[in-house]
């Protein structure tokens, strides 16, 4: 394991509540994410997990503290450099199924060549990734003909189809079967050792714990 | 049931908004018709009697019966007749403002009892009116008694005219001939007063006033007693009339059928068979009928298009809405409710939606009718003119006609959806099938239909002059071509809109910006979503601009035309004096005209030339043929000043024709039709005569075929329904020529004023001794055919029908934009989670607007601009086929589509500032999460 890729210090989000004290989501969470491994961040619904990685993927700003992208502070940036990063770095896989449902599987994952900007051999990283995630024989079937497993792993090619340093993966396998959850799983691993990626995900299933380089458990918004 | 409806409502409330709109305005497009008709048809009518009595100067609105006896006929019977005829005007039930009796003794020779210029006997008629006392003032003398003098002489009264015309002089005394009293003595006549109406424009005049110099007048009691009776009637040729002055201001347009309907079965009475006369009632309301069936026809086919769409966008909105509650109404399908129970309960919800909508939508049909009453051009209302609302019966049955089909359109969608249940539903989700009409080719059976309408009209434009002679209305079947064809190019546009797409994106899609890129993309893909709003911005555009080229087309083809058979901007005839009274006793007397002082015209204010032109429209041409020609005599300078004519129109320009003509003193020019039917040629002599039979000679100097106030042929409605054309002949002579030849003759001042004429009108005014047997000024003409209710209701309808359209492609609009938003909530939140700036999305939603809306408008427009250059030229004959003589101009006017494109624009700029504002409220985090549900 080299230098981390992500290092939070004391990163805290209030929501305010109308007529209450601010709801604290996340408190005060400092931790370190190595290059090139899969980390997990485990911990019960609403334990702030979700809120601290659209922070950490630069989708959300933290109301307290400082979150480091390769060594650069991310927070003072602005909102267009932040979309360049999420453009360029960083890959989303969502919980629910994101594809964009107007475009078929191999549309999906070029898009994602496409803003960020890539020009050279996008078909042929494509027909990779989707390969890699076993869909190479559906590449041009439309989100809606396809299953719920088959569509989050267009979106696991699809975010990882630019290669971006890290991947963020908000509860990928929370409607998925538990064989299907394994399979995404076991690509992740594959992805972190062929692509040398980073993978961030979180879950709420302990049988998955195992698979992670790095765990990181979350009760309350603070990291145990 | 009803609560769960309300919150339903509640909850959907854009979509609830939208369906009153299309409602209220469906309602209000209904009810604006009745009102309209009404209303306008009632001006028509006093407009048509006001008409007529100021061209013909007297009271239109008066009903007599009349009866005549003969001496010894032995028929009699009065007083039975005056009882049957006050009977019958009961019948008509109008507004009596007065009743006049006349009667009279057959005219007959009375010897004077003093003999003066040699004149022995005079023929007289003694009639007597009822009520006269109140009515005139005794000039000299008194006013006669009832009863015969001591010396047997019945007293009589004569008008100061009979005095001066029939030298009838107070205390002259005569004896008739013929006419014996009761007891058998020559009856014997005494004038004892002469008398002058009180007021000659008193109504009470109307029926008797032609006759007030001819008559002497007893009082109604005294002829009464001397003439009339059983016994006595059977002595004299005798002649009564009863005359009924009603009120035509009061008359309502419902009360006209039966008026005309007892009117002729009083022809048809036995009693009354050839007795009851209409002081000119009858005609006007038979022209009235005529108009108002070909109008009333005219603005139902105008109106059908809009109707029809708003059909269609209530249908459109309620299926969206169902379409949005799938969801809910599989819930409760699998829930048990049974198939009806759904199917009341949006059978609830329509009727109580079309019932809201009514309470609005009867005042906005109010207010619409007071606009298509103000219309004075497409889009242009004047607060001046107003009409009366009146709500009538009818009203209240096109409102109800209107509820009953809005809530038919809003439930039909209801049907194929209420037996969904949730396994329906999901696996319907995964299908999206190709819309209905695309799978059926109704774009281009539409437009075949229509085509085929088109080549069908054009063949036979002549049927469509006939039936407008004939007073058919509009063609119903041309004027549906035209909106098939506006709807099935609309259709069409919206098949090939993907696939001109998809041409764009093959060849451009690997130098797209990724936004471009997907929106373009989403356009494809989503395409038969889009298709209902891009066929409404189509139509939208489309008839908007075939609407404003029709409204404009009409009204100036009407209004230069009328221009070109007037000949200037007012033109005038004034009486001359002449000898028709010497020729008339000697007939070796030449007609001899004296000449009005004309430099008068020159030096009126805001007259800027005035110029002699005569017309003799019953010259002919000496010869064989005898044709009839018109004879036009100018002189060349004044009249080119006055008149406009296009040079267009003319082999040569204008101004060479009137050189040619004023290079030589014999100069004529002369219509076309006597080269091609007649086989004359330049240089050739034309000889002509004047309706006295004078004549004149000219060399032909030119042709043409269009000239100020000439009309090439003229068309008549044959009874049998045909038409008859006949060609008219002019010869246009200078006119110093004619009057050298014909001496003066009369003829009209033409003037070209600069101030609309009031400087003319206001000198008119202090000329008490002008006597004009003419006159026509443009600016009123041009008034009249903009108030005309066949073109301001026609105008009307275009501009409401486009404002109801604009309104429904706005609401339609937003709200297809604003749902499809909405629906990609999620969608936008994954864009920008992988890092798309939200000044890329909104370029995406430009681009979307740019695919949809753009392209709609430029299609729209030139479906517009085809429709009109194809459809307006038929249409417009529909309005003015008969007097049509100047070549057709479509006119559709930069400023009208200025007008139009701006608020197509101002909608489209309304949408986009509230996508926008959606969009920068968007929340990344917020909008994931709606994925998470």
């Amino acid at each position: 394991m080299s230098e981390a890729i992500l290092k939070t210090v004391n990163v805290t989000r209030r929501f305010p509540v109308a007529g209450s004290e601010d709801f604290v989501a996340v408190n005060g969470v400092s931790l370190e994410i190595p290059r090139g491994c899969l980390a997990i961040l485990k911990g019960r619904s609403g334990s702030g997990k979700t809120t601290l990685m659209n922070m950490l993927g630069a989708l959300d700003f933290p109301s307290d503290g400082q979150i480091f992208f390769c060594g650069e502070d991310i927070t003072k940036w602005s909102e267009a450099k932040r979309e360049m990063l999420r453009r360029e770095k960083i890959g989303f896989v969502f919980q629910s199924v994101s594809l964009i449902p107007m475009m078929s599987a191999y549309e999906n994952v070029e898009f994602a060549l496409r803003m960020a900007g890539i020009k050279k051999n996008r078909k042929e990283r494509c027909e990779e990734c989707l390969k890699l995630v076993g869909l190479g024989g559906r590449m041009h079937h439309m989100p809606q003909e396809m299953s719920g497993g088959e569509q989050q792993r267009v979106a696991i090619a699809r975010a990882m189809a630019h290669r971006p340093g890290i991947i963020f993966a908000d509860e990928p396998t929370a409607e998925l079967d538990s064989a299907t959850a394994v399979n995404v799983i076991n690509l992740f691993r594959e992805m972190v050792e062929k692509e040398n990626v980073t993978i961030v995900m979180t879950t709420h299933d302990t049988s998955l714990m195992g698979a992670g380089d790095v765990v990181f458990e979350l009760e309350d918004g603070r990291l145990l | 049931m009803f609560s769960l409806m309300l919150h339903k409502l509640l909850h959907k409330k854009w979509m609830v908004l939208c369906l009153l709109i299309g409602n209220i305005l469906l309602i209000s497009v209904a009810a604006s018709y009745p009102l309209y008709r009404v209303s306008s048809f009632q001006k028509m009518l006093t407009d048509e009697f006001d008409n007529y009595r100021e061209e013909e100067n007297c009271w239109p609105a008066v009903f007599s019966v009349t009866y005549s006896t003969l001496k010894g006929g032995g028929k009699t019977g009065f007083s039975t007749m005056e009882t049957e005829a006050f009977q019958a005007a009961e019948q008509l039930d109008l507004d009596m403002l007065d009743t006049v009796t006349a009667y009279r003794l057959g005219t007959q020779r009375a010897t004077p009892a003093v003999v003066r210029d040699d004149e022995t006997g005079k023929r007289l008629t003694l009639s007597a009116i009822s009520g006269m006392q109140e009515h005139v003032e005794i000039l000299y003398g008194r006013y006669p008694a009832d009863e015969t003098d001591s010396d047997g002489f019945l007293e009589i009264m004569v008008s100061d005219e009979a005095m001066v015309e029939q030298d009838i002089l107070l205390d002259d005394e005569y004896t008739y001939d013929l006419w014996k009293d009761k007891n058998g003595n020559p009856l014997k006549l005494k004038v004892v007063g002469v008398f002058r109406p009180l007021d000659e424009g008193e109504l009470y005049w109307e029926p008797v006033k032609e006759e007030l110099a001819g008559q002497v007048y007893t009082t109604e009691s005294a002829f009464k007693n001397s003439f009339l009776g059983t016994g006595v009637e059977n002595l004299y040729s005798l002649y009564g009339s009863w005359n009924f002055i009603w009120d035509y201001e009061t008359l309502d347009i419902t009360e006209v059928s039966d008026l005309m309907y007892n009117m002729n079965r009083m022809e048809r009475n036995e009693v009354l068979k050839d007795r009851t006369a209409d002081g000119g009632f009858m005609e006007i309301l038979n022209d009235y009928s005529s108009k108002a069936k070909r109008i009333e026809a005219t603005l139902l086919i105008l109106q059908i298009p809009v109707l029809l769409l708003l059909c269609a966008f209530l249908y459109m909105i309620a299926g969206q809405m169902l379409q949005m509650e799938r969801n809910e109404i599989s819930l409760m399908r699998s829930r048990g409710a049974s198939k009806r129970q759904v199917f009341l309960l949006y059978l609830m919800q329509s009727v109580f939606l079309s019932v809201v909508s009514a309470l609005a939508g009867v005042p906005l049909g109010a207010v619409f009718c007071k606009l298509l009453g103000a219309s004075t051009a497409f889009l242009e209302f004047s607060a001046t003119r107003s009409l009366e609302i009146r709500f009538t019966a009818d009203v209240i049955l096109y409102v109800a006609a209107a509820v009953a089909v809005s809530v038919i359109m809003t439930t039909i969608p209801v049907l194929s959806y209420s037996g969904l249940s949730i396994v329906h539903l999901k696996q319907s989700r995964s299908r999206q099938k190709k819309s209905l009409w695309k799978r059926m080719y109704l774009d281009i059976i539409l437009l075949a239909v229509s085509l085929y309408g088109y080549y069908s009209f054009k063949r036979s434009s002549d049927r469509i002059v006939e039936d407008v002679l004939t007073g058919n209305s509009l063609d119903p079947l041309l004027y549906l071509s035209f909106s098939l064809f506006i709807l099935g190019a609309g259709l069409f546009c919206a098949r090939i809109q993907p696939i001109l797409l998809k041409g764009v994106f093959a060849l451009f899609k690997n130098h797209m910006k990724p936004s471009t890129y997907a929106s373009v993309l989403g356009t494809i893909r989503t395409g038969a979503k889009q298709e209902f709003i891009i066929l409404f911005l189509i139509l939208t555009v489309s008839i908007g601009i075939s609407d404003t080229t029709i409204a404009r087309t009409i009204v100036l083809n009407a209004v230069n035309n009328t221009r070109h058979l007037v000949g200037a901007d007012i033109v005038l005839k004034e009486r001359w004096e002449n000898n028709k009274a010497s020729v008339s006793r000697d007939s070796s007397v030449k007609l001899a005209y004296q000449e009005p002082d004309f430099d008068k015209y020159n030096t009126i204010p805001g007259v800027e030339t005035a110029t002699p032109v005569l017309i003799d429209e019953d010259a002919k041409v000496t010869g064989a043929t005898g044709l009839d020609v018109t004879v036009m005599g100018i002189r060349a300078q004044g009249f080119y000043d006055v008149t406009t004519m296009d040079n267009d129109l003319l082999p040569y320009s204008y101004a060479d024709y009137l050189n040619v003509l004023s290079a030589d003193a014999q100069a004529v020019i002369v219509s076309e039709n006597f080269m091609i039917k007649q086989g004359y040629q330049l240089g050739d002599l034309i000889s002509y005569e004047n309706a006295d039979g004078t004549r004149g000679v000219g060399v032909i100097y030119g042709f043409f075929n269009y000239w100020p106030a000439y009309q090439p042929e003229s068309y008549a409605a044959n009874e049998d329904g045909t038409v008859e054309t006949t060609d008219r002949y002019m010869i246009v002579a200078n006119l110093a020529y004619l009057e050298d030849k014909w001496g003066a003759y009369p003829y009209e001042v033409w003037m070209d004023v600069s101030d609309d004429g009031e400087g003319f009108y206001s000198w008119l005014e202090e000329q008490s001794n002008l006597k004009l047997t003419k006159l026509e000024d443009m600016t009123v003409k041009e008034a009249e055919i903009i108030g005309d209710t066949m073109f301001q209701g026609t105008n009307g309808i275009l501009s409401m029908s486009f404002i109801v359209i604009l309104i429904l492609c706005c609401v339609g609009y937003l709200i297809y934009w604003i749902m499809s938003i909405r629906s990609r909530e999620l969608l936008f939140g994954v864009l920008r989670a992988m890092g798309m700036r939200k000044k890329e999305i909104t370029w995406m939603l430009i681009i979307e607007q740019i695919c949809s809306g753009l392209f709609a408008i430029v299609t729209g427009g030139l479906i517009g601009v085809v429709a009109s250059r194809m459809f307006v030229p038929m249409i417009q004959q529909a309005y003015a086929a008969s007097e049509q003589i100047l070549p057709l101009e479509l006119i559709t006017q930069t400023g009208d589509l200025i007008q139009l494109f701006a608020v197509i624009g101002v909608m489209l700029c309304v949408c986009l500032i509230v996508l926008g504002r959606i969009v920068s409220k968007m929340n990344i985090s917020s909008a994931l999460k709606l994925g998470e549900d």
